[in-house]
């Protein structure tokens, strides 16, 4: 062996063959070839993949955006919305609808159109299906162990008898044969012709139409319908005698469609359920060949362009598996969460000109789009120990302390700079867009804004003037008067107290929120006045829970639109029996009685009315700072460039694929 | 004592560790005042104080600790594990946990194959060529397995095996799933590669292999760098034994020597990694199944973490634990028969 300097040739060898090897992995990594055309396009599929699996693919049962996605591709209603519109109803399967009086609407059906099963729709799938609905009831909880009821059916109870309801009522239902023959009794469908039918509500409501798009008043093949369900439930033979299957299927949301793993053909919608499968959460649709198109067609790809023929729902956890398939073409879309957004969209183009580029070739970030949803932080009163007794430390209570804890972050800066710049401020906690048209009213202004010298002279006024007994909006659960000296407010540094913001795990934006202002408030007032801040973060729901049963101080809030109406919002936010009321145990006599005005302005049909009783509300509910309104989510989605037509409608938030084609970039 | 003796007597003691494992992790879940409320995963947002109350009445949540132990110790040995939470479609928890059990065991059985079919004999070389260039690499390999993080490593399998390789338009391996031709056999086992064997079915096989391929490895990468350094260190200790020289003075040839005489009693430390490995692997590589979507316990329990399902998290717990204990009396029972010096 030769050798040069002591270094033998081998070794010389050896080095430079692991240098070629290096730099040749190096631009193997580094320059890859221009992206071709992804491989679902020539398998004309399309791959979304997301984080998020259904719960149910019943559209009478589901309440769950995640599964409004599938089944938006799957079933159809009577009216829909014009393509991106939010606010503009069409009829859909309907051919046209008429308001013959304000409890009776009467629904001309369009003819030729068949389910996905070949059976024909007209009235009778109608009259079914919105009778399935009703009679699978629910209380949008658990009332039939161990599977739900219907989760959404309260949705359209509630233009009906609502003590038929057990979610409305609160009280257990019988679900035998008298309860269906009444519910039926209440002749919501009426069956004029094959062709026809009316729908009589009992209370007129300018919402019913808004409430008439949801999945939940999917019209489906009643054949294939019963036959599954019989199946599934081993009934034996259906007798053909719809009651009769009401009567199984009453008070009992365990259908064959919630988790169908041969998947069902029980809509009228351009792709049919191929298979579910319960364990990888894969979803896989088909183009349903004899699809009738949408009023004028116009759920179809452009004339000459080739309709997508497969869709999968595939669950994948991880966001960088995720990321990997969209940059390697074995994704169409992709879910992508508000902290990874940079990791598709450029951070520079958007927070500094409000520009959503893609980085990523052969990907277009589409967005934002506002969403009917708001976010806001909870201030709690009447909390509890844990042992159900009447905690005297009650905060939140005390409007000053509400008001140091809203004056403690800026918004503004924390939307931009933590948020990514996703949300639109909130003036209130109506969202943009919410019909009718004027219910969303940004001069209805929150009261608050960031000011840590106001905070500390709002703490330093409490510390030195604590709350010493209930305020008006207090009482015991049982609702008595809460007697003097129960409540105490008063606070110091040898009688230190602590206020908690909840927030679930995995919340990053929120935590980080939460974080800031209590590092505000207590640089403010743990020493000078022992008063201390703390964020506690819990699992997923956990806040919820809590907040139920009145056991924490603040949380993290969110509610999303059922349907874009603005008393969807007044009344669970608002009343005191409603959702977010019950729990936070407000109790603003004031804001009860607008919210009767605003039903009854509601059956009037007077929507001036209603946007007046709408300000006042908001602007009550800002002046007392019953909710710390933050922002409205927006939306964006991530898809392939190869992905033509796209759109959306921001009233369910999701993407309607059977119009789009593939069409290179 | 006779062996069937000492199994028995394991066998009854493994009932009392699974009831006190039980105790503890039913405190925990459910009793622990900063704990989960075991509410949570049957609820939403939109649900009034009074709905979500009638909720807990339903489930048994608002009765005393003891009492749910007791209902709870009963359900289960009637065979009811309890429902899980609308996360999982509120189907029974032990249908849950048995539809994905099968995918954990898959790939358990293939991280066990390739951590010994590499493991062994890395650690063998190693020791056979102690400090030579053979057992630098070794050692740099197995330090690499047991110090690289799992789901990096996982990462830059996909990156490198299906992102870079797809992108040269080379054959590649898929990113992540446990099969790309669902449906296309039945389901026998649950398990993709078997069931495709079993169909006679060579390209789901295949394909269901090629899915396996990078979490198996990227899973056995960890425990082949343990495997590796105890082989090693148990052959470099039984080398040097007398026996290995009179055999080799006997005149024995080297591979007698290593494998007939030394190897057997070098195993005895590696039955015991590779057991318990595969014990852990049954309950679940959680990271792993994460980044892979391998629809395995794993994934599926971390998934019961997020949601606070306690129900599924106890059935999780107990049956994990089991393994475990089965596991250790089964590596025990293999010592007899590996080393006849070992009496129970």
């Amino acid at each position: 062996m030769s050798k040069m300097r002591g270094i033998s040739t081998t070794a010389i060898v050896a080095i430079l063959a692991v240098l070629v090897v290096v730099a040749g992995v190096a631009w193997f990594l580094t320059a890859p070839p221009a992206p071709t055309k992804p491989k679902f396009v020539d398998e004309n599929k399309l791959v979304y993949e997301s984080g998020n699996t259904y719960q149910w693919m019943d559209p009478h049962v589901s309440y769950y955006q995640f599964d409004y996605w599938t089944l938006w591709q799957s079933v159809e209603t009577l009216v829909w919305y014009e393509r991106e519109s939010p606010t503009e109803l069409i009829p859909w399967l309907a051919e046209s609808y008429t308001e013959i009086d304000p409890t009776t609407y009467e629904f001309k059906l369009r003819h030729d159109i068949e389910f996905q099963d070949g059976t024909p729709f007209n009235a009778t799938a109608v009259w079914f299906s919105l009778n399935r609905l009703l009679i699978i009831d629910g209380t949008s909880g658990d009332p039939v162990y161990p599977v739900p009821g219907s989760q959404a059916a309260w949705m359209v109870q509630q233009l009906l008898d609502v003590s038929l309801s057990a979610a409305l009522s609160g009280e257990d239902q019988a679900y035998d044969a008298a309860w269906v023959q009444a519910v039926l009794d209440q002749n919501f469908v009426e069956i004029v012709d094959d062709y026809t039918v009316r729908i009589h509500i009992q209370t007129p409501t300018t919402q019913f139409l808004p409430i008439m798009t949801g999945p939940w008043a999917s019209i489906v093949s009643p054949s294939s319908t019963i036959a599954g369900d019989y199946e599934h439930g081993g009934w034996g033979t259906w007798d053909g005698n719809y009651v009769t299957y009401f009567e199984h299927r009453a008070g009992n949301g365990d259908t064959a469609f919630n988790v169908p793993e041969h998947g069902w053909k029980i809509g009228t919608g351009a792709y049919y359920v191929e298979s579910v499968d319960p364990t990888t959460y894969k979803i896989v649709l088909k183009a349903f060949d004899d699809y009738w198109g949408g009023p004028d067609k116009i759920n179809l790809p452009p004339a000459g362009k080739q309709r997508i023929e497969t869709i999968e729902f595939v669950y994948q956890p991880s966001f960088s598996t995720r990321l990997l398939d969209l940059k390697a073409g074995t994704a169409t879309g992709i879910g992508v969460p508000e902290v990874d957004i940079f990791s598709v969209a450029d951070r520079d183009k958007w927070v500094n000109e409000g520009e959503l580029v893609s980085i990523i070739d052969g990907v277009t970030v589409h967005g934002v789009f506002p969403t009917f949803n708001t976010w806001w932080l909870s201030f709690n009163t009447n909390v509890t120990n844990p042992d159900k007794t009447f905690r005297s430390w009650q905060p939140f209570a005390d409007w000053r302390l509400r008001m140091a804890a809203a004056c403690s972050i800026n918004l503004t800066y924390a939307n931009i700079f933590v948020n990514n710049r996703l949300s639109v401020l909130a003036s209130n906690i109506i969202p943009p867009g919410t019909a009718p048209e004027g219910s969303y009213n940004p001069d209805v202004k929150p009261t608050f804004s960031f000011n840590l010298t106001k905070a500390a002279e709002l703490i330093k006024d409490a510390y030195e003037h604590p709350l010493t007994s209930a305020t008006d909006e207090m009482h015991y659960y049982d609702g008595t008067d809460i007697p003097p000296d129960v409540v105490d407010n008063s606070f110091s540094p040898t009688n230190p107290k602590y206020i908690e913001f909840y927030v679930q795990s995995g919340a990053d934006t929120f935590i980080k929120m939460f974080t800031t202002m209590a590092d505000n408030l207590n640089a403010i007032s743990r020493r000078a006045y022992g008063l201390m801040w703390r964020v506690v973060i819990v699992p997923g729901g956990q806040q919820y829970t809590l907040a139920s049963r009145h056991q924490i101080d603040s949380y993290i809030g969110g509610w999303i639109a059922d349907y874009n109406h603005v008393i969807d919002w007044l009344i669970p936010m608002y009343l005191s029996s409603g959702t977010y009321f019950s729990w936070n145990r407000w109790s603003l006599k004031v804001l009860d009685d607008l919210c009767d005005e605003a039903v009854e302005a509601d059956k009037a049909g007077d929507i001036t009315r209603l946007l007046e009783i709408n300000d006042e509300m908001n602007r009550i509910a800002n002046e007392q700072l019953v909710y710390m309104v933050w922002w409205h989510d927006t939306e964006y989605y991530t898809r392939s460039s190869w992905l033509k037509g796209w759109y959306m409608n921001p009233v369910y938030g999701v993407d309607l694929w059977s119009s789009m084609y593939y069409e290179s970039p | 004592m006779k062996l069937y003796e000492y199994i028995i007597r394991r066998l009854i003691l493994m009932i009392f560790v699974l009831l006190g494992i039980s105790l503890i992790v039913f405190y925990l879940a459910r009793g622990f005042p900063s704990g989960i409320d075991p509410v949570t995963p049957y609820i939403h947002s939109k649900m009034t104080a009074e709905q979500i109350e009638m909720v807990r009445k339903i489930h048994g949540f608002d009765q005393p600790l003891a009492i749910q132990f007791f209902y709870w110790i009963r359900d289960i040995l009637q065979g009811d594990w309890g429902i899980t939470g609308t996360w999982a479609n509120s189907r029974p928890t032990n249908v849950v946990f048995f539809s994905h059990f099968p995918y954990t065991v898959e790939l358990s059985v293939a991280a066990t194959i390739l951590t010994v079919a590499i493991g062994l004999p890395l650690g063998i070389i190693s020791a056979l060529k102690n400090n030579k260039l053979p057992d630098h690499v070794s050692r740099i390999i197995a330090l690499a397995g047991y110090s690289v993080p799992a789901y990096w490593f996982g990462f830059v399998l996909q990156l490198v095996f299906f992102y870079y390789l797809s992108l040269w338009g080379l054959p590649h391996l898929p990113s992540s799933g446990a099969s790309g031709m669902e449906g296309v056999v039945s389901c026998i086992t649950g398990m993709p590669v078997l069931d495709g064997i079993l169909a006679g079915n060579l390209g789901y096989t295949l394909d269901a292999l090629a899915h396996l391929i990078l979490p198996a490895f990227s899973l056995s990468f960890i425990s082949m760098g343990f495997l590796t350094r105890i082989v090693r260190a148990g052959m470099l200790e039984v080398l040097r034994q007398d026996y290995i020289t009179l055999a080799r003075s006997k005149g024995l040839t080297e591979r007698v020597v290593i494998y007939r005489h030394a190897l057997k009693n070098a195993l005895i430390p590696a039955v015991t990694l590779t057991g318990m490995f595969f014990a852990l692997l049954l309950g679940g590589a959680m990271i792993t199944e994460y980044v892979f979507a391998w629809p395995g316990v794993g994934q599926i329990s971390l998934r019961a973490v997020f949601q606070g399902d306690s129900n599924f998290l106890l059935v999780y717990t107990l049956v994990t634990a089991a393994i475990i204990v089965i596991a250790n009396l089964i590596v025990d029972v293999l010592y007899v028969f590996l080393d006849p010096r070992i009496k129970y």
